[in-house]
Parts: C-alpha cells; sequence; structure tokens
C-alpha cells in the first residue's frame, strides 16, 4: 500500500522524540528539557506491509497558538491532514496531557492516544484503566513505554486499523465538551453562521473555529478574515458580546472559563475510576523535595555556580592526558610524512595545511567529548530545566527571557556548543524583540571551536590556573551577551518583557545510553566539520599562505646566505646549523609575508596594531570568519611555516609563548577579540534565515566585531601603560 | 459530569473567610484572604482566585492549568514572586513576571 503519513502530537517532554526514535530507528536528541524539538522531523517506519512516514511534531499544550511551536504543529495537522496522529500522553501526569487531547479530539482527526510512561505512573502509586479512557474518550488508548519500546506494536497496530478505516474517527457526540450556557449557546450561533457560509472550506470543524475565535486565537482569526471579511467581523462580535458577559459575571476571560470546563470534562472522566492511587495524591514526590534545595533563592544560585565549575574542574583535570596524547598521535604523524616525502608542496601541504590544520582542531576531542558528556549530564537529569527557571530573573534584568537560556546554552554558555543550533532554539521564545536580542548575543558564547582556541592561548600563557581562566571567560561571555542585549533593548529592540512559565520535568536519573548518544551525537558534529569544511578551508588558506612564494631575485639572496655560512664552518658544526636554521626561519617568514594571505595579514595591521596582533594573526582572524576552528588550523600553518624541523618545533602553544610578537598581554587580548568578534558565516546565514533579513545578519557582523575591538584594543591600550 | 459547572469551583463559594456577598474572584483590587501566589508561604494548598496581566497571559497559564478556581500547591518561593507551583500532578515554574499576576487564598 501507498505510504500514509503519522503525526506524533503531545506535550512537550511527554516523550515524543522517544518514541520517535523508537519507531524510526533514528537517533533524534532526546532530552530531558520541554521544546528539544523545534522543528518538524521526519522518519519512516515499517512493519509488515504497512509504511508509514512519521512525522515529530514540536511539542505543545494547546492547539492555541500562542508561540511558533504551536503553529507549526497546527499547521501541520490542519494543511497535511496525517493519516493518522499518534497522541503521546504522559501517564503520571494525565490531566493536563490530556488538555491537548481534548483539543486534538474536537479537531475530528484520527487520532491513536498511546499512554507513555506507565512505568513511572506505576512508580508514583497511579494504576491507570487504559480500556475505560478509551471508552470514554472514544479512541484508541494505548499503553507503552517508549524508552524500552514496550507496547509499540499494539500501538501500530491500533494505528495501521484506524488508516485502514477498521476504526472510526472520534465520535463528536462522545466528545462534546460543553463550556458552559453562556458560551454554548454562542457556539451554537457561530456553528451555524460557519457552516452555513463553508468558511475556510471545511479546513477545521466548524464548532472548533468558533471555540478558538472566542479564546481569541490571533492565528485563526487572521486566517477567517482573509476568507471573509463580513463574517469575521460577526463571528467577532459575537465572541465580544460573550466575553463581556463572562467578564460581567465571573470577571475573568473566556479562555479562563473554557479551559476550566475543559479540565471539568477530563476531571469528570478520571473520576470514574480510570486512576487509582495507591499512595496519597498530595504528597509532595521526591523531585520536589530536591527542587525545594536546588531552586532556593540563596542556595540556588550558590548550588548553580558550583556545579558549572566544577564542570571545567572536572574537564580539564580529565582531559590534559588524552589530549597531548592526541596531540602526540598528529606529531608523529607528521614525523612520518616528513621523512618519507621529498620536499615540496605536496608535503608542505600536508603537514603545514593537512596535519596542522585538521589535526589541530581534532586534538581537542577528548576535551570537547568530557565537555559534551557533563551538559549531557545536566540535561538529562532535568536539571538544566531549573536552571532556565532560575537563570530567568538575571535574563529579565537584560531584557532577555529565561526561554533564552537554552538558546545561549546550546551555543555554548556552559562552554563547547554551536550558535547555529542555539539561533534555531531561540523559535521557543515569544516575543519578536526578546528573541531578536537573543539571536544577536547567542554568538558571543563561547562555542565548540572557540573552546580551543581558549584551551590552547591559556594553556601557553597561563597555564598555572587554566579552568579559573575558563570559568571567568564563559562568565565573561555572559556578561557581554547580557550587556549587549541590554542596549538592543534599550535602543532598537525597545520593548515590554514576557513572563516566563514552563513545566518542570521531574528529575530523572540519566542512563548511561542517553549520555552516550547524547555525548556522541554532539562530538560527531564537531569531529565531522573538522573533517569536511575544516579541512577544505585549511587547504585553501594554506595555498593563499605559500602562494605566489619568494620571487627568484630574493631567494636568491638566501642561497648565498647558506653558501656562505657552509664555507665558514665545517660540516655539521653546532654553529654552523645554528646559523643555517636561523636562514631558514627568516626564509619562511619572508615567503609567507610574500604570500597573499600574508599581504592581507601585513594590510590588516595598519589597524590590528592597536590591539597588538601581528600579521599573522590577522591571517587567523580572518580564516576564523569561515568557521572558528580555523583560526587555530591557521595559527598552526602561519606559526610553522618556516619551521624547519616540526618534532624540535614543539606543539603550538609552546610556539606561540616563544614567539616575540606575542606575550600574555597579547594573548589575552587575542583571547578577548577572538571570543567576540563576528559569527562564523554559517551562523550569519542561519541569523539572516531566523530573523527573516539579511539587514540583521550584516548588524551581527559589524556590531560584534565593534564590541570585540574595542575590548580588545582596551586591554592591550591599558596593559601596555601598566607595563605588562 | 463532566464539564461541571464553573460557578462551583469558584472562590467565592469556597473557603470564604470574609469574602463577603458574591464579589470574591476580581480581576482589580485585591480583597480580603487574597495574596500574590510567591508570599502564600511553601506547602499549602491555595485556590488560585484570578489571574492578570491581560488575555495572552491568562490564556497560556489556563493552557497550563492555571485558572481561577484551580487548585494548587506552592512548592517554594525561589525570590520576591518567583516560584515553583505542584498541580495535577505536574511542577511548573513561574518567573516574576508571571507569579505577580496571580492571586491565590488558602484551599
Amino acid at each position: 500500500m501507498n505510504k500514509i503519513t503519522m503525526a506524533l502530537a503531545g506535550n512537550p517532554n511527554a516523550g515524543k522524540t522517544t518514541l520517535f526514535n523508537a519507531l524510526t530507528g533514528a537517533r533524534q536528541h532526546v532530552g530531558n528539557y520541554p521544546g528539544v524539538t523545534v522543528e518538524r522531523k521526519e522518519g519512516e517506519y515499517q512493519r509488515g506491509d504497512f509504511n508509514a512516514v512519521v512525522v515529530d511534531l514540536p511539542g505543545t499544550y494547546s492547539l492555541t497558538t500562542y508561540s511558533e511551536e504551536e503553529v507549526v504543529a497546527r499547521d501541520f495537522l490542519a494543511n497535511e491532514k496525517p493519516a493518522v496522529v499518534i497522541n503521546i500522553v504522559d501517564a503520571a501526569n494525565l490531566e493536563r496531557n490530556l488538555y491537548l487531547t481534548c483539543q486534538l479530539l474536537e479537531l475530528k482527526i484520527p487520532l491513536v492516544v498511546a499512554l507513555n510512561m506507565m512505568d513511572v505512573a506505576s512508580d508514583r502509586g497511579m494504576e491507570i484503566d487504559a480500556e475505560k479512557l478509551s471508552a470514554f474518550l472514544g479512541v484508541p488508548v494505548l499503553p507503552i513505554v517508549a524508552r524500552s519500546g514496550q507496547g509499540l506494536d499494539e500501538l501500530m497496530a491500533a494505528a495501521q486499523e484506524m488508516v485502514e478505516g477498521r476504526l472510526s474517527p472520534p465520535d463528536p457526540a462522545k466528545v462534546r465538551i460543553s463550556y458552559g450556557d453562556d458560551i454554548d449557546q454562542t457556539l451554537l450561533t457561530m456553528t451555524r453562521l460557519i457552516r452555513d457560509q463553508d468558511l475556510l472550506k471545511g479546513k477545521y470543524p466548524s464548532r472548533w473555529i468558533a471555540v478558538k475565535i472566542i479564546e481569541n486565537d490571533e492565528a485563526l482569526i487572521k486566517e477567517v478574515n482573509e476568507d471573509s471579511l463580513d463574517l469575521a467581523a460577526q463571528l467577532l462580535h459575537e465572541a465580544e458580546i460573550v466575553a463581556a458577559h463572562l467578564m460581567k459575571t465571573f470577571d475573568t476571560y473566556p479562555e479562563a472559563v473554557i479551559a476550566d470546563h475543559r479540565y471539568g470534562f477530563i476531571k469528570g472522566i478520571l473520576n470514574r475510576g480510570i486512576i487509582t492511587h495507591r499512595y496519597d495524591e498530595n504528597r509532595l514526590y521526591t523531585s520536589d523535595r530536591i527542587d525545594k534545595v536546588l531552586t532556593n533563592r540563596f542556595a540556588g544560585p550558590l548550588i548553580m555556580l558550583a556545579v558549572l565549575f566544577s564542570i571545567y574542574q572536572i574537564t580539564f583535570s580529565f582531559s590534559a592526558l588524552p589530549v597531548s596524547g592526541v596531540e602526540a598521535v598528529f606529531g608523529w604523524v607528521a614525523g612520518l610524512v616528513e621523512a618519507n616525502l621529498g620536499d615540496g608542496p605536496l608535503k608542505s601541504m600536508l603537514v603545514s595545511g593537512v596535519i596542522g590544520g585538521v589535526g589541530g582542531v581534532l586534538g581537542f576531542v577528548p576535551l570537547i567529548m568530557l565537555m559534551f558528556f557533563c551538559i549531557a549530564i545536566l540535561e538529562d537529569s532535568g536539571y538544566l530545566a531549573r536552571v532556565a527557571f532560575m537563570m530567568d530573573r538575571i535574563f529579565r534584568m537584560f531584557g532577555l527571557h529565561g526561554s533564552s537560556v537554552m538558546a545561549f546554552i546550546v551555543s555554548g554558555g556552559i562552554a563547547g556548543g554551536c550558535a547555529v543550533p542555539g539561533v534555531m532554539a531561540t523559535r521557543t521564545l515569544r516575543s519578536p524583540k526578546e528573541r531578536m536580542a537573543t539571536l544577536l548575543t547567542v554568538p558571543f558564547m563561547n562555542c565548540g571551536a572557540k573552546v580551543p582556541i581558549l584551551a590552547l592561548l591559556i594553556g601557553a600563557f597561563f597555564a598555572q590556573h587554566q579552568a579559573f581562566y575558563m570559568f571567568g571567560f564563559t562568565i565573561l561571555s555572559w556578561i557581554v551577551a547580557l550587556v549587549a542585549a541590554k542596549l538592543l533593548r534599550l535602543t532598537v529592540l525597545r520593548g515590554e518583557p514576557t513572563p516566563f512559565v514552563m513545566e518542570l520535568p521531574p528529575y530523572r536519573f540519566p542512563t548511561f545510553n542517553g549520555l552516550m548518544i547524547h555525548t556522541w551525537e554532539r562530538t560527531w558534529q564537531y569531529i565531522k566539520k573538522a573533517g569536511t569544511v575544516i579541512l577544505a578551508i585549511s587547504i585553501l588558506l594554506w595555498a593563499m599562505m605559500t602562494y605566489p612564494g619568494l620571487s627568484p631575485e630574493k631567494e636568491a639572496v638566501f642561497v648565498q646566505e647558506r653558501a656562505r655560512i657552509i664555507t665558514l664552518y665545517e660540516a655539521d658544526s653546532e654553529a654552523g646549523n645554528k646559523l643555517l636554521q636561523e636562514v631558514d626561519n627568516r626564509q619562511g617568514g619572508a615567503a609567507l609575508r610574500n604570500s597573499i594571505a600574508g599581504r592581507i595579514g601585513v594590510a590588516m595591521e595598519k589597524v590590528t596594531w592597536l590591539s597588538g596582533f601581528e600579521w599573522r594573526t590577522n591571517i587567523a582572524l580572518l580564516g576564523g570568519f569561515a568557521a572558528k576552528e580555523v583560526i587555530i588550523s591557521t595559527l598552526g600553518t602561519a606559526y610553522s611555516m618556516g619551521e624547519t624541523d616540526p618534532e624540535d618545533a614543539g606543539s603550538l602553544g609552546d610556539r606561540l609563548a616563544r614567539d616575540s610578537a606575542w606575550s600574555p598581554l597579547v594573548a589575552m587580548s587575542a583571547l578577548l577579540f577572538m571570543a567576540f568578534y563576528a559569527p562564523c558565516f554559517v551562523t550569519v546565514v542561519c541569523i539572516a534565515r531566523e530573523a527573516g533579513s539579511w539587514n540583521w545578519a550584516l548588524f551581527s557582523i559589524v556590531y560584534s566585531t565593534a564590541i570585540a575591538f574595542i575590548l580588545s584594543t582596551g586591554v592591550y591600550q591599558v596593559g601596555r601603560m601598566l607595563g605588562f | 459530569m463532566p464539564g461541571a459547572g464553573f460557578r462551583n469551583r469558584q472562590c467565592r463559594r469556597g473557603a470564604g473567610e470574609g469574602a463577603g456577598s458574591g464579589s470574591g474572584c476580581r480581576r482589580r483590587m485585591p480583597f480580603a484572604g487574597e495574596q500574590p501566589l510567591a508570599q502564600a508561604g511553601c506547602g499549602h494548598r491555595l485556590k488560585v482566585c484570578r489571574i492578570g496581566g491581560g488575555r495572552g497571559i491568562c490564556a497560556r497559564m489556563a493552557a497550563l492549568g492555571i485558572f481561577p478556581g484551580q487548585e494548587v500547591e506552592l512548592v517554594c518561593a525561589a525570590g520576591q514572586s518567583r516560584c515553583l507551583v505542584r498541580l495535577n500532578g505536574s511542577t511548573v515554574s513561574l518567573g516574576d513576571g508571571a507569579a505577580e499576576n496571580i492571586l491565590v487564598k488558602a484551599a
């Protein structure tokens, strides 16, 4: 049979993505944090002759469009009319989850309810009668445990029956929720008007349209307005009358009355012996007891700082050994190439371009991996959601929103992320201005590409207090981002703050498997990028740093100099070799300076001397706009050309520390510039797409480079005055 | 009965200490016995009386299950008005802007 479409809908954190992975064999990121799925994802499911395209929709609490996720979910359901919708319901939290179910039923779509996390519910002493619930809702209800795959076959069998028409779609009579006399009367009138004029050509059931108009759903009202202005005016008038009446009699908005009746309907069903509690229903769960401490107004922030700092301690103390191990491997490979290949462009490209470039980036894999592992623990345990809640207080002061926190952390707020998914994560923000402010400030975070730069320079110049400096730079990146956000919110993005409301997932013990998958999928992204984009850019930059090379006349000067030294000293004498080496270095330096990249770097010195950067650093900074990883690889190439004996030269860090153009002050200035200047090219493209205009993307390049330049120049000039 | 009346679970028919005659839940002035959510004392069962701050906020809270008449439990206050509440088996965190709009009274 033909492939059908099957959509997964449900509350945030109800386990949609877990089910999606179980059905399609995909390995989508699943986190214990609401709203991990921002875009809809597709995969394929096959069982016997049943073939389906499975679509994982973003989690929503309702079908009223308050945020981007709800718009995505509702548009999909209404426009693409999936053959069957699986509504995933968290069994441990039935009342709130069934709220969405009610609305899906009212939408009259073919629905199968998957009662997920039956194991958690049972741990909490709840027993749920799925058959009885099915009888009341009028749709199949199947208990599953998505994490272990229990019950999936039965669920899919029901879905197949629904698709093949052996089960009937929801019976409207069964799920007709009464919203009280006043609203019901108005609904009758409105429904008749909608049906008579065939509003929106039957895209939605008419009663559902009426309910949404009374609920003041702006997206729907806009749609209705576009279809028929006259009818829209009539319907809105009806809605206003009932709203005014409710305000007079109950002193509240119709939304609250509707919600109250929906919950009343749900409670009415659940009270008929569907749930049996073995324990006291109202006792505080372990999660709440932990929260009493971890989100305490005084202890909470202190614990949060301690947790974040310990991540740095763990990462740096445990990764030092493997990082030097990987570096040694690349050094050995470079030595092999050096020994077995004849001099020439190929050898130079392999040693300086490929091994120096990609090797420099891959050397940090153990560190990145450990960092991701720690973040995975925070996310999977549910602590990250608490961090968002606690940070909302600070974010509010700076004109951002608690939901911005996830975008910041994804971008590297704790260290080691990527601004590209970070930029996409801003979709969970509802206020356009708060969203724009978040978009423009998340690239300041220390992404996975900046961490190696920080680690390199801090390791080379401030080795005694690595974790401290690293932590300091993280805090600084937050300060810069928050101050920038505040400035934006006071000038170009002025507006009121919106309130923070978020459901906190219960604390869960992270599974080893889950942690491994999360760590690996993020690390793999990093490795993949090193093998593709970074490799290509490294080779390109190597070519720019190699050609056109020295003119024959200049080269002749060095040849003569060498010949003179050889005649003056005995063969293989120490003094002679040292002088020869020195000539080689000067020749390499002169060649680099004469290359395309060298000339650009030298030209840039006219401005960058203010921050203390020499031309070789400028080349790296320019390359860093393509991808931040390139900074390391370019520094590696720029400072290895002219070294004839790479094994003797030591690591890049050592070379920089010994170079006369570098000092701790220059390193500090460079760290500041590299941390805050223009986002990489891919991020800029994403910002343009998310903001809907290239102007914002260009703005982000200009303003962040300006901030970086002011900071680094300030530090460098003041430092020089103080005699550093 | 499914969809049982809104009236029955309104604050004014609730505890009613000093509630006077039929004027319990209002949006405008705080009424006797009503207080901001975060100041109600941790671990108590509370009844939501009203939600201010405009239609959008009211609707969003309702989708999460916070609406006049609903019982909630304050898990802990994490600041001036920021707090965690437990309702219907889930824990919801409310930032300053959200929590300050919720007025409750003892259930």
